[in-house]
């Protein structure tokens, strides 16, 4: 019984550990955005602070906007270059992080 | 099992796992007391990493080593030689950080790392014991190296103002003071050196500076590389904007420079001897102090690290970022210590919790302007594979050429606003 219990658990944490891997890996990803983009402002910016983009938006909105620049539907300086290294299954996960933020 | 027994041999490892409890930062402490972490260099890539070490797991105690009061940043500097931004734009307060972040600072210099005890002496006295320490000293320059006559004294007449502040501010008074028809020369190293693009948009905004106001002078490059970054979008707004205004010399062409003398104010270069009006002479560059004392840095003059941790290959538990680090593909930059500090303290952190480092992922973005409404872009994005930080092939570029007006005057308003959200990031400030 001690080792069945002692093999589910391990396999628990096994599950567990990749799924923390993987959230802190979008996690960076999420914090890499705020090199360039203000988390909130009050003031107009050149480069949006992602309240001013985000807020009132839901998770499948915010990764269409980030879709939008990887396919080039949206013309941008650089979010083009940018969303190109994500995978859509990031940009997805990601949205979902950003959005669980701005309704904090 | 007994119970203590199985709080041992299982349930520890379940709770740094997150499986019986859903707060990891238990994991990170030694007996009753939260790991600490000194962070030395008060940069981007040092302010960062005390921050983010807090934001991943805000029960560490993270105390920031740095002498000064305020940073003098490098991005933005030329703006200010050039007389197109005041001076107070490139001083940052380390205020947020304790406000904000909770970080402890300490305004004093690193005598020394005794790695064995795990403690930094102090140069006003006492020491710092770490369970983890991050170095991110920048860079020092290799006086006399490839050229003989330059040291911190030519550096007075000669200011290299590659490390903001005084010499900032001496090179704009240079520009300021000398007269209408003169010749400003810019001196470029050899790789590597802190900001790859940072000399030609130097060399730009001067020339901008020189149209408003001593039109008849001219700027000379003597440049120890046959190819700089962003080359391409420097040569066709230079062409656009200051035609016959910017001469370069490339390596291959004699632009290495043999040997300056600061008090006849005279450059001889390969290609020949050059007397000059203001010279920017930028010395060959190498890890900061710190590390370069400390046996962190190889041949190179650098520091290898792990590239998933920035953990010294040489000295276990301490960890190098920004311009000391050597960081594969990724160039000297803000942008890039301020990624790699976001990666040492998921590492640190998960580390301390005895967990894998993670998966990384890393970027570097760097505007250049020509002109106040004139601005180019370079950036990547990376990830670290095959325990190396390798580019990402599909993303990342530059502006693109021929570009409409309206596209270089987004990319300058994006410069300055990347300027003001980078500083926010690194340095916790409202």
């Amino acid at each position: 019984m001690r080792l069945i219990l002692l093999f589910f658990l391990l396999v628990v944490r096994a599950a567990t550990a990749a799924d923390r891997t993987e959230d802190q890996r979008i996690e960076l990803i999420k914090v890499t955005c705020y090199t360039c983009h203000a988390v909130a402002a009050s003031e107009p910016m050149s480069i949006p602070a992602l309240n001013n983009v985000l807020d009132n938006a839901s998770a499948d909105e915010i990764a269409r906007i980030l879709l939008d620049y990887k396919y080039d539907r949206q013309a941008a300086t650089i979010m083009n270059r940018i969303a190109k290294a994500l995978d859509d299954e990031d940009i997805y996960r990601l949205a979902e992080q950003l959005h669980a933020d701005t309704v904090k | 099992m007994k119970r203590r027994q199985f709080l041992r041999t299982i349930a520890h490892p379940l709770l740094c796992a997150g499986v019986l409890s859903p707060s990891l930062s238990s994991c990170a402490v030694r007996g009753n007391t939260p790991a600490h972490i000194v962070v030395i260099g008060g940069g981007y890539g040092g302010a960062s990493c005390a921050r983010y070490l807090r934001y991943f797991n805000p029960d560490l105690h993270v105390t920031l080593l740095t002498p000064e009061r305020y940073y003098y940043s490098c991005p933005f500097s030329n703006p200010v030689i050039a007389g197109i931004e005041p001076a107070s734009i490139i001083r940052h307060s380390y205020t947020g950080l304790a406000k904000n972040a909770g970080v402890r600072l300490i305004h004093d210099t690193a005598e020394g790392i005794d790695p064995d005890k795990k403690t930094v002496q102090l140069s006003g006295g006492g020491q710092l014991h770490y369970e983890r320490l991050v170095l991110s000293p920048g860079i020092s320059f290799r006086w006399n190296h490839i050229f003989s006559g330059y040291d911190r004294e030519a550096a007075r007449r000669m200011p290299h103002a590659w490390q903001g502040g005084e010499q900032t501010l001496l090179l704009r008074q240079q520009l300021r003071a000398m007269p209408d028809g003169g010749l400003i020369c810019i001196v470029v190293p050899g790789p590597a050196f802190r900001c790859p693009p940072g000399p030609y948009e130097r060399a730009s905004l001067i020339a901008y500076y020189l149209t408003q106001h001593k039109p008849r002078a001219k700027i000379l490059l003597l440049d120890a590389n046959e190819h700089f970054s962003k080359q391409d979008l420097f040569e066709e707004a230079w062409q656009q904007r200051y035609p016959n205004l910017i001469e370069r010399i490339p390596i291959s062409a004699g632009g290495l420079v043999l040997a300056v003398d600061a008090k006849k104010m005279q450059i001889q270069a390969e290609a020949g001897r050059f007397r000059v009006n203001v010279g920017n002479v930028i010395p060959f560059q190498q890890a900061g102090r710190l590390a370069v004392d400390s046996g962190l840095t190889d041949e190179s003059g650098w520091c290898p690290v792990n590239h998933q941790t920035f953990e010294s290959l040489h000295i276990p538990n301490i960890h190098i970022i920004g311009d000391s680090c050597i960081a594969g593909a990724m160039p000297k930059s803000a942008s890039s210590a301020n990624s790699q500090a976001k990666v040492c303290s998921l590492a640190v952190v998960n580390l301390l919790a005895d967990r894998p480092p993670g998966e990384m992922v890393y970027h570097n973005t760097c505007y250049s302007l020509v002109a106040p409404d004139y601005g180019i872009s370079i950036n990547a994005m990376f990830r670290y594979e095959e325990q190396r930080i390798k580019l990402i092939q599909q993303a990342g570029g530059l502006s693109p050429l021929r570009a409409a007006g309206a596209v270089r005057r987004a990319e300058a308003d994006h410069a300055r606003s990347w300027y003001r959200n980078i500083h926010r990031d690194s340095f916790a400030s409202p």
